[in-house]
């Protein structure tokens, strides 16, 4: 009988191995909710200064890069998608658990949600991502209807049939992405959507909030007082907003004064904010990455003049969030990069020590072009070489020059392959060069110039352009 | 509650546990609680039939055993039959009675007459069909003094209510069950092989029902429920998949209840064995669904006369027995059809036996070769599936309206453009059920050839190789299964009966 009871248990444990594998590579792992509850697990004991807590109006409007490269402020967005409060009231009780803030900043759109339950999808977002605790239990029992408890505590049961959306997210830590290496929760919009400035009438009304809601953000409040931590409210600019919802901010202002908190509604800052609408808006509900600079901006501004919040730049302990806003750095300078439509402007950002550049002359396109000199230049290539391929490290130098003659090269750049090969096609009596990114090929143009940018930092390929000389240089992408 | 549901994987390893640790003379009460809990766990009043039929067939199992000598005799008989129609009434209410009306209500309409269109507002208890010819079993084995009447009602509630087979079977017999039952207190529980082998099969069985029954469901629900827009592919490759989704739900079942009945020291009888490598519609009933087709031929078919009146009367027997059966499996005219189909194949082959016979001599096919072997499974095959369309159609009509969709409707380029690929499963899913497939063919394979079955070949393997395959089926089964909110939880196919 022992003999049985070791070879059931070496089954199980081995049984137990297998599921465990699959469990992890199927779950679940979005950004707007469970990963970034996933991740911020993984922050070191009591290093978050500041909390920042919500909806997407939180996670993707305050950037956690911009303050701690401007204010040195280690700030982390743990919020998810259209976060109901009693939600963000089990994700502060879980947050505790581990980090001891300095501060909560608690985005409030969400205090104008009208239902006692909010979709599946938001249902899961915002409670699968939580450890197993009785807290977990309870967020799912608030969240979801009675009767269907039990279809939410078994996360396994939604996602055990994504095995036909598997992909390389699903098998890495950090889901394969360097994106994910030091995130803080922050999701950076390089959308750019154009609006007209929203009426900024004021109104006097007010507007009764869910009683739910209520309840929970009064829970809420009590345990960060219970915590000693203040909270700073605030809602953020956005073009789409309505007469009801200007009343729902005034309600929530007075549920602020309630328990003397500071309370910003920056939907009547526009000016102070210099919010500009046909430029700094994702869509109808975000700022892109323009507007979310300038409102951490102001909310920066606000938190290190009226709370006591330390600057942790230069503290080894916090390397991550330098990493995190490095990372935030390199993601919008490649979006410029993409919005430069100038050539002289380009030439400059091209010299980012942070660039790999795979440069491509073709067709009747030589390095002899006089009216492209200054791009030569500043990519360092020779005007002895009349076309071919060049591949350039900003910080290194070139890695590969193909010359006029046949030639290949593969190169492997972090989980990235690039191929380049220039070839005779007997066929049009002509050298074509070739350059793909895991198997893409990226061309813009058969005569002229082909540059494909690869950023070092954000492990991707940041921009492709071409130079087209017959177009009288024109660039297209 | 489901074998396949969340409540059952908790039920029953609880059950177990209990079952293992309390003292012996509990085991008996402690499974008919379960078994009660098990049932009522669809409908608390369903306890009331189960209850009823339980007492009534218990006390005329006692009185029956009572009567001795010649006048006893007709008094014995008497009770049967009483018995026997109480029981029978029971499930001719609840299972016919709408039935009844729906069908005279069509008679009197068809001799202009308004029938009114009363129907009875009952509920079908589920396994009612199952647990009905279990007891019915039994009481005609005490008749015929085949068995003892038993006297202790825990143990006959019990034998009646044994909630791995309740509700779809094995329906099993006194002579086995009831035995095996008499000796719970002295059962030794804790053998390793003996459970380890329950628990291979009930793995087995989730993963034909969960991987293979309900993802062919899938394909077979999309066309049948909207045949009118498909045509000859898509109407076949739904009738086969349905052969293999009612043999993958109903065999999985019957997987199930054994291993689980195994694993609490009690042995079912088989159920099914390789029923779509049957040679013959006479041995596909030989394979298919074991413990009615035994039930039917040992106390329908043989008190009829069986063969022992002469020709004419063992073809009459064969089809009486066949249509009562498909009245057995529902309420429906398609059912006694697809029960009268069966019947007639039957029939035919009788009188075609020696035509066959002497064509085959006069044209010298051999027949002691795989190819002819092969030849009378295809076409044994053929004739089940043409028969599980009238099953499967929501009427005989539309069971017609299928046959000349598929006879007038070809669409043979879908087989090559990918259109199968749009009948609810796509290119993904298919290939996942192609693979289970090969699983479920080896399974048999190994059944067929090695008549052994999954549990016994496992175990027969080297270590690694058994946990090889039991751990690649959990997780098939755990990751590829039909389940969760996103799936419309499809119910054991047979519990209707």
């Amino acid at each position: 009988m022992k003999k049985s009871v070791v070879r059931i248990l070496c089954f199980i444990f081995l049984l137990s191995g297998v599921l465990w594998c699959a469990n992890r590579v199927l779950a679940f792992k979005h950004g707007d909710g469970i990963y970034s509850m996933a991740k911020f697990y993984q922050q070191k004991e009591n290093t978050v200064d500041v909390l920042v807590m919500g909806s997407s109006r939180a996670f993707e409007n305050v950037n956690t890069g911009l303050l701690w490269e401007e204010y040195g402020i280690a700030a982390y967005d743990l919020c998810g998608s259209l976060q109901p409060v009693w939600n963000t009231y089990y994700y502060l009780k879980e947050a505790l658990k581990t980090q001891k803030p300095k501060l909560i900043v608690l985005e409030t759109y969400m205090f104008s949600e009208g239902d006692e339950y909010a979709d599946d999808s938001r249902i899961i977002k915002n409670t699968f991502g939580m450890k197993w605790s009785r807290d977990k239990i309870e967020a799912i029992k608030t969240s979801a209807p009675r009767e269907r408890w039990k279809e939410f505590l078994f996360g396994y049961v939604w996602y055990h049939s994504r095995y036909a959306e598997l992909s390389r997210e699903d098998f890495f830590r950090d889901k394969g992405d360097v994106y994910y290496k030091d995130w803080k929760g922050f999701g950076c919009n390089m959308d750019t959507r154009v609006f007209d400035r929203p009426d900024t009438t004021v109104t006097d009304g007010r507007w009764n909030v869910l009683d739910k809601t209520r309840d929970y953000f009064q829970r809420f409040m009590e345990l960060a007082e219970e915590n000693d931590i203040p909270v700073l409210m605030f809602v953020a600019p956005y073009a789409g907003i309505t007469e009801h919802e200007k009343e729902v901010f005034n309600t929530v202002s007075d549920m602020a004064a309630e328990y003397g908190v500071d309370f910003i509604n920056y939907n009547l800052m526009y000016d102070q904010l210099g919010m500009d609408f046909s430029q700094d808006a994702a869509d109808v509900f975000h700022l892109n990455y323009r507007g979310n600079q300038k409102l951490t901006r102001a909310l920066g501004d606000y938190i290190v003049s009226h709370y006591s919040v330390p600057d942790r730049r230069g503290d080894e302990d916090y390397a991550s969030w330098e990493g995190n806003a490095r990372y935030i750095s390199a993601q919008i300078g490649n979006q410029l990069l993409k919005e430069t439509a100038e050539l002289s402007r380009m030439t400059e950002q091209l010299k980012n020590p942070d660039y790999l550049l795979v440069v491509t002359v073709d067709g009747t396109c030589t390095t002899a072009d006089e009216n492209l000199e200054d791009l030569w230049t500043a990519l360092g290539i020779s005007q002895e070489i009349g076309s071919g391929i060049w591949c350039i490290d900003n910080s290194k130098g070139p890695l590969y020059i193909s010359g006029e003659g046949i030639s290949s090269q593969y190169i492997r750049m972090d989980y990235h392959d690039i191929s380049m090969e220039r070839t005779w096609e007997a066929d049009s009596g002509s050298w074509q060069n070739t350059v793909s990114v895991d198997r893409r090929e990226y061309r813009k143009t058969d005569n002229g110039v082909n540059v494909l940018v690869y950023s070092k930092v954000t492990q991707e390929v940041a921009d492709v352009f071409g130079i087209r000389t017959e177009e009288d240089y024109a660039l297209v992408r | 509650m489901q074998f396949n549901s969340l409540s059952f994987m908790i039920f029953f390893p609880v059950v177990l546990a209990v079952y293992f640790v309390i003292p012996r003379k509990l085991r008996e009460i402690w499974l008919l609680l379960a078994s009660y809990y098990f049932y009522m766990n669809w409908n608390p009043r369903y306890a009331v039939l189960i209850g009823a039929s339980t007492l009534i067939t218990y006390i005329s199992g006692i009185l029956m055993e009572k009567c001795r000598g010649l006048q006893s005799k007709s008094r014995k008989k008497g009770i049967l039959v009483l018995c026997l129609v109480s029981n029978l009434g029971i499930l001719a209410l609840f299972k016919y009675g709408n039935f009844a009306l729906e069908t005279a209500d069509r008679i009197l309409e068809m001799l202009g007459i308004s029938g009114g269109g009363r129907r009875l507002d009952l509920l079908l208890p589920v396994g009612i069909s199952f647990y009905t010819f279990q007891a019915l079993g039994y009481i005609i084995d005490v008749y015929r003094s085949d068995v003892k009447a038993e006297r202790n009602l825990v143990r006959y509630a019990l034998f009646v209510s044994f909630f791995p087979q309740l509700v779809a079977g094995p329906i099993e017999r006194s002579g086995n069950l009831l035995a095996q039952i008499r000796k719970v207190p002295e059962m030794e529980l804790w053998n390793g092989k003996r459970i380890t082998s329950g628990a291979i099969l009930m793995v087995w069985g989730f993963f034909m029902k969960m991987v293979i029954a309900d993802r062919a469901a899938i394909l077979v629900n999309t066309v049948f429920d909207n045949f009118r827009v498909y045509g000859s592919t898509e109407l076949c490759l739904a009738a086969v998949c349905f052969a293999i989704q009612i043999y993958c739900d109903f065999g999985s079942y019957s997987a199930i209840a054994i291993g689980a009945a195994r694993i609490m020291g009690f042995q079912l009888m088989e159920n099914f064995n390789t029923p779509y490598f049957a040679v013959s519609i006479r041995d596909f009933w030989a394979r298919w669904h074991i413990s009615l087709s035994t039930w039917f031929r040992d106390y329908l078919y043989i008190p009829l006369g069986g063969n022992r009146k002469g020709r004419g009367r063992e073809r009459l027997n064969k089809m009486a027995v066949f249509l009562v059966s498909g009245l057995w499996h529902g309420a429906s005219w398609n059912f006694v059809l697809w029960g009268g189909i069966h019947g007639m194949y039957q029939v035919a082959a009788d009188v075609l036996a020696p035509w066959k016979e002497a064509l085959c001599r006069k044209m010298k096919i051999r027949q002691n070769c795989f190819s002819w072997t092969f030849l009378k499974m295809a076409v044994t095959f053929v004739l089940v599936d043409f028969a599980w369309i009238f099953f499967r159609a929501n009427s005989v009509m539309d069971a017609l309206r299928i046959l000349k969709r598929i006879l007038l409707r070809p669409t043979p380029w879908l087989l090559f453009n990918g259109g199968i690929y749009e009948l609810g499963l796509d290119r993904g899913e298919f290939g996942i059920l192609m693979i289970a497939l090969l699983c479920l063919l080896l399974g048999d394979l190994i059944r067929y050839m090695k008549k052994v079955t999954i549990d016994g070949f496992l175990m027969e393997q080297n270590l690694w190789f058994e946990w090889l395959a039991v751990i690649l089926l959990v997780t098939a089964i755990f990751v590829f299964g039909e389940y969760g909110p996103a799936v419309d939880a499809q119910q054991f196919i047979y519990f209707q009966f």
